[in-house]
């Protein structure tokens, strides 16, 4: 037993020594270990919090917290959206062919971000454009297929796409899990009953897979939050404003030493919002994990 | 209750009429800008409406939902005061939210349309034909209104085949007249029983179409039409559909007529010259679109069975559009265009084959071999290969004394891996006695690499003799002959990647270190926390916690434990270097030295003393003997005064305190990262391997229990080949997630001291030196390297789907 929280104890040190840093201030930090502090409560300060949440300036977070929102909210609705769809699809409708696909699409869960990286980003800054030749002239005129996104201000559109997509695979793997283990039997009589795909969908399904729904939409929010490389490249060209607390945090990482004292108040600042998620709704999170892995 | 049901739409629509009014009084509110503070009003109140009635039951029977419920609120209180004293940031959030309102809704509306046209192709076939006719028209004359209702958005207001109409009622004149003429023809197509009134229908609504389309267009957008040429493509496309439909055991009439169409504005558009004159271009419009119209007169009115097969395919299209829209256009169509991209120079402009590839492989940064001499001189391939060496002979004796048979009968696969790790062994002590390593004569780098082929073969080896290989038969698996046989293979990959340096070895370091390790600890604090009772779930938690930060955040925690300060005198603040500094002190102090050195010796003997007690009843006692090799090594460093970090003076006594610059010193700085990656993923594999063990039957355990099992028995001969399949699952997802490890490394060095791996480089190449080709070389790179383990997952999911049957 003593292992098992000699462990915990391990695992724990990390974080605490970060959140109990967070209140020291510049010097205390910078001349003595987190475990010498105590004894003293007016030594602790909520200055580095100051600076970090109000201090305007390139350290603050504060904006950067509504990017994080802006990107992870709709990045996290949308998909789920897509993904039920289509796990119900895969699930429940009999099409040709539905076998193959499902794997096919799943086995997408292997591919890395990194390889649709550069491609995409050329996408969403010159669009794709479509000139019609075939007029003779013509030459000016072009058909365009998919716009600029401008990432300089608009951002948010190319990282939401982005996310979208790359969380396809694993949202339609899970909620495929789930929906298509719902019981066969609700199916067939409201088929009976002359109730379309649409019907089942709405009235039946939906309602039934609001766990899984949950499960996923957190995972969703962690990772499109916590997600550090598409904001990095397709946001640090443009607005400052509309860099997630990802970025921030890695900036003051970077910055040689300069910001140090600012850095446990700013990580913790980051995760605060993923910390409430996961614990409030860790029932959720940990079922999303298993459906993901574990049958039954 | 019916008061609570409707709570969060009152709520959503008092906010939407009360948020404007309160910022009506604001100079400069723009109609959008109302629009959006509508958005957020309704989105912020519908949203916390929704919290407030979420669950069937109301929210305060449970104290728990209610303290959740109150944390929501604060929170979302908090925010919201923020927000508002904000206005730039209101600005923000409201613009965003309205977007993604606009997105949801128009994504959303569509999805509900082309479902409810569906139902309705079940109940009236002839409205739903003439709807879907007219929404198809509508987009089909958007489009030869010149792309304009996109285009206006975007780039370019001018049109390209209509002069009539500017402005938005211009653009849409078209379009609407389009989906009117298409919608009440093919209602009237649907209601006229008999073929001949359709076909005459169809043709006609092709023809006034078509004469429509070629009236208003400029003379140098009608073709010239050769007509030999058309005639050919019109007979060719015919046949080929035709044929087609034919094989395939359908009527070929329809194919042909559409293929004729098809064939027919080939060969007029693109076969043709342009500057046509009016008589004869007109008909590269008219002929095709009758023929369509042709086409959709033929088709019957469908039986219900083919009613219900039609609809099975429609909805699958509409169900897995969207999803598989966006799985093309995110990672399909992007990830072929890398592969294409990675054979071409920094601009994507030149083809240049393989040269990308060989550029990467050949730079010393990515593969660098050079210090591969220092190999045979470590410690660590030393120390692994006697572990694997003693792993072979405990388990060889241990069999004989079981099963009274002769030490080497029966047995030769693991004599061949013992000989091969012997010879090697034996060549490594010669050559470095006669000091061929250092002067080179006796290993040259392709006799290296023969080596690490040789080893890797040793490796395979190993790994089999913890499997079901006949040629191990009379190989006793013990935690002490497979665990030492693991623990000397880990040590020696760990020597053969300390020398051999560059990204590319980075990479295979991450993946063996992030993988076995999360893997084992998940599984150990399952099994530990199993144990636990009450308290299993907190602790559980507390290992669990780190999922939730992200890899920066992870990454500044871990720099906070890591961080030297320099001069080394100064006092250290982090928990690793204050140790190490505390350590070397330690280690030159008085009676200090000599108390903690009597504790260490105490506690040695104590494990050792557990250590045979379990043995004598056959338990499992490798924990133990990690505490006193762990132990042991302390007591001897400590016992050479040479624990520590600290700096000797010139007559050997203590000169001061040395720190470890942990994430630069290369190569253990990797390791040093690689902590952090643990750290989080540790917790991932112990919440599945804990749900897995519980999964396992506990009549499998009681029957173990039963037959006189061990509890170190029952877990590793009962519970871990049950739950295999699992270690599995985690270990393929922690592979495919550590080849891409980025943001550690980015944030910890920024892939400098030697730290480099493929995603950062990968980065680095593409985004800050703008090298295209070379950049999705690395990232075709990282494909292929998880291509395997991609294999690995189709073919378990398609035997699971198979036994699911």
């Amino acid at each position: 037993m003593w292992a098992l929280w000699g462990l915990v104890l391990l695992w724990t040190l990390p974080s605490l020594s970060l959140f109990l840093n967070s209140f020291r201030s510049r010097s205390d930090q910078q001349n003595a270990g987190f475990w010498t502090m105590g004894g003293n409560p007016g030594d602790l300060t909520l200055e580095n919090y100051q600076e970090v949440l109000a201090g305007g300036g390139a350290n603050d977070l504060s904006q950067s917290l509504i990017s994080s929102f802006a990107i992870a909210i709709p990045a996290t609705i949308i998909p789920i959206a897509f993904a039920t769809f289509a796990a119900y699809g895969f699930a429940w409708i009999d099409f040709k062919g539905r076998e193959w696909m499902f794997i096919a699409t799943v086995s997408l869960l292997a591919i890395p971000l990194q390889v649709a990286l550069i491609p995409l980003l050329q996408t969403y800054v010159g669009g794709a454009h479509f000139t019609p030749e075939i007029f003779g002239i013509g030459s000016d005129k072009t058909i365009t297929l998919i716009p600029d996104l401008d990432l300089n201000t608009r951002g948010g559109i190319a990282v939401w796409l982005t996310h979208t997509g790359f969380a396809m695979p694993f949202s339609i793997f899970l909620l495929h899990n789930y929906i298509s283990e719902l019981p066969k039997e609700v199916f067939e009589s409201a088929r009976i009953d002359g109730a379309s795909h649409f019907t089942i969908f709405w009235r039946l399904v939906l309602p039934l897979s609001i766990p899984a729904l949950a499960a996923f939409a957190i995972f969703q929010f962690l990772w499109t939050w916590n997600d550090f490389l598409i904001a990095v490249t397709m946001l640090s060209g443009g607005n400052p404003v509309d860099l997630p607390t990802t970025v921030l945090v890695a900036n003051l990482a970077g910055d040689f030493g300069r910001n140090e004292h600012l850095l446990p108040a700013g990580a913790f600042v980051q995760a605060f919002f993923p910390l409430v998620v996961f614990f409030s709704l860790q029932r959720f999170f940990v079922r999303g994990l298993l459906a993901g892995s574990v049958k039954g | 209750m019916k008061v609570q049901r409707d709570l969060p739409i009152i709520a959503a629509i008092l906010g939407a009429v009360i948020l404007p009014i309160v910022r009506a009084t604001e100079p400069g509110m723009s109609l959008l800008s109302y629009f959006q503070w509508a958005t957020f009003g309704a989105g912020v109140l519908g949203a916390l409406g929704l919290v407030f009635t979420s669950g069937e039951e109301p929210f305060w029977t449970k104290v728990g939902s209610t303290i959740r419920v109150a944390v929501v609120s604060v929170i979302g209180a908090v925010a919201l005061y923020y927000i508002l004293t904000t206005s730039e940031s209101f600005d923000r959030v409201a613009s965003t939210m309205f977007v993604v309102l606009c997105a949801v809704s128009i994504i959303g509306g569509s999805w509900v349309i082309s479902n409810v046209l569906l139902d309705l192709a079940q109940k009236n076939w002839a409205l739903f034909s003439a709807a879907s006719a007219a929404i198809a028209a509508a987009v089909g004359f958007s489009i030869t209104r010149g792309n304009l209702v996109l285009q206006s958005l975007v780039v370019d207001p001018d049109p390209v085949l209509f002069s009539a109409g500017g402005g938005w009622g211009g653009r849409l004149e078209w379009p609407i007249f389009g989906a009117l003429l298409w919608g009440v023809g093919v209602y009237a197509m649907r209601i006229v029983p008999v073929q001949a009134g359709r076909l005459l229908i169809g043709s006609a609504l092709g023809l006034i179409t078509g004469w429509l389309i070629a009236a208003n267009q400029q003379p140098w957008q009608l073709p010239d039409i050769n007509w030999v040429t058309t005639a050919i493509w019109t007979v060719v496309v015919a046949g080929l559909l035709g044929g087609i439909a034919a094989f395939r055991g359908r009527d070929p009439i329809p194919s042909v007529i559409l293929g004729a169409g098809v064939g027919f504005a080939i060969g007029a558009w693109l076969m043709s010259p342009f500057l046509g004159a009016v008589g004869v271009g007109r008909w590269a419009s008219i002929i095709p679109l009758a023929l369509l119209g042709v086409r959709i007169g033929w088709r019957q009115t469908p039986t219900p069975r083919s009613l219900s097969v039609f609809d099975n395919r429609a909805r699958a299209f509409v169900f897995l559009g969207p999803a598989m829209l966006f799985l093309f256009s995110a990672l399909v169509v992007p990830a072929v265009a890398t592969i294409i991209l990675s054979f071409r120079n920094r601009d994507g402009d030149e083809f240049v084959g393989f040269d990308n590839y060989r550029t990467f492989f050949a730079d010393e940064d990515s593969v660098d071999l050079s210090g591969w001499r220092d190999l045979f001189t470590s410690d660590l391939y030393s120390v692994g290969f006697l572990l694997i060496g003693a792993g072979l002979i405990i388990g060889l004796v241990a069999n004989s004394r079981r099963n009274r048979v002769g030490l080497l009968e029966g047995s030769s696969g693991s004599i061949a891996l013992l000989a091969g790790a012997v010879v090697m062994f034996a060549a490594t002590v010669w050559s470095i006695l006669g000091e061929r390593i250092t002067s080179g004569q006796f290993l040259s780098v392709p006799a290296f690499l023969v080596i690490l082929v040789l080893l890797a073969i040793l490796s395979l080896g190993a790994i089999a003799l913890t499997g079901k290989v006949d040629a191990f038969d009379s190989f006793e698996r013990t935690s002490a002959s497979v665990g030492s046989v693991i623990a000397g293979l880990f040590l020696m990959s760990y020597a053969v990647l300390s020398v051999v340096r560059g990204t590319f070895f980075n990479n295979i370091w991450w993946v063996i270190t992030v993988t076995t390790l999360s893997v084992t600890l998940g599984l150990a604090i399952a099994a530990l926390a199993e144990k636990a009772g009450s308290t299993e779930n907190v602790a559980k938690s507390f290992i669990f916690m780190p999922m939730a930060i992200s890899f920066v955040g992870a990454s500044v925690v871990w720099r906070l434990q890591y961080q030297p300060r320099f001069p080394a005198t100064e006092t250290q603040t982090s928990v690793m270097n204050s140790t190490w500094v505390e350590l070397g002190e330690l280690s030159f102090s008085g009676w200090p030295r000599i108390l903690v050195l009597l504790v260490l010796a105490g506690l040695i003997g104590l494990l050792v003393k557990s250590a045979v007690g379990r043995a004598r009843i056959g338990e499992t006692f490798a924990g133990q003997m990690v505490g006193i090799v762990a132990f042991a090594f302390l007591f001897f460093k400590l016992a050479d005064r040479s624990l520590g970090g600290f700096k000797e003076a010139a007559d050997g006594t203590y000169g001061g305190p040395d720190v470890v610059r942990f994430l630069q010193d290369a190569p253990f700085n990797n390791v040093f990262m690689m902590i952090i990656l643990i750290w989080i993923q540790t917790g991932f594999a112990m919440v599945i391997f804990s749900a897995a063990i519980k999964a396992v039957p506990q009549e499998f355990i009681e029957a173990a229990n039963v037959d006189g099992a061990t509890e170190s028995q029952t877990f590793f001969r009962v519970i871990v080949p049950q739950i295999l399949p699992t270690i599995g699952v985690v270990a393929t997802t922690l592979i495919v997630l550590v080849t891409k490890v980025f943001d550690i490394v980015k944030v910890s060095t920024g892939g400098n001291f030697g730290t480099n791996v493929l995603a950062n480089d990968m980065f680095e190449v593409s985004f800050s030196f703008f090298n295209r080709g070379l950049g999705s070389a690395i990232a075709v790179f990282i494909l292929v390297s998880v291509l395997p383990v991609m294999f690995m997952n189709v073919r378990r999911m398609q035997q699971e789907r198979v036994m699911n049957r």
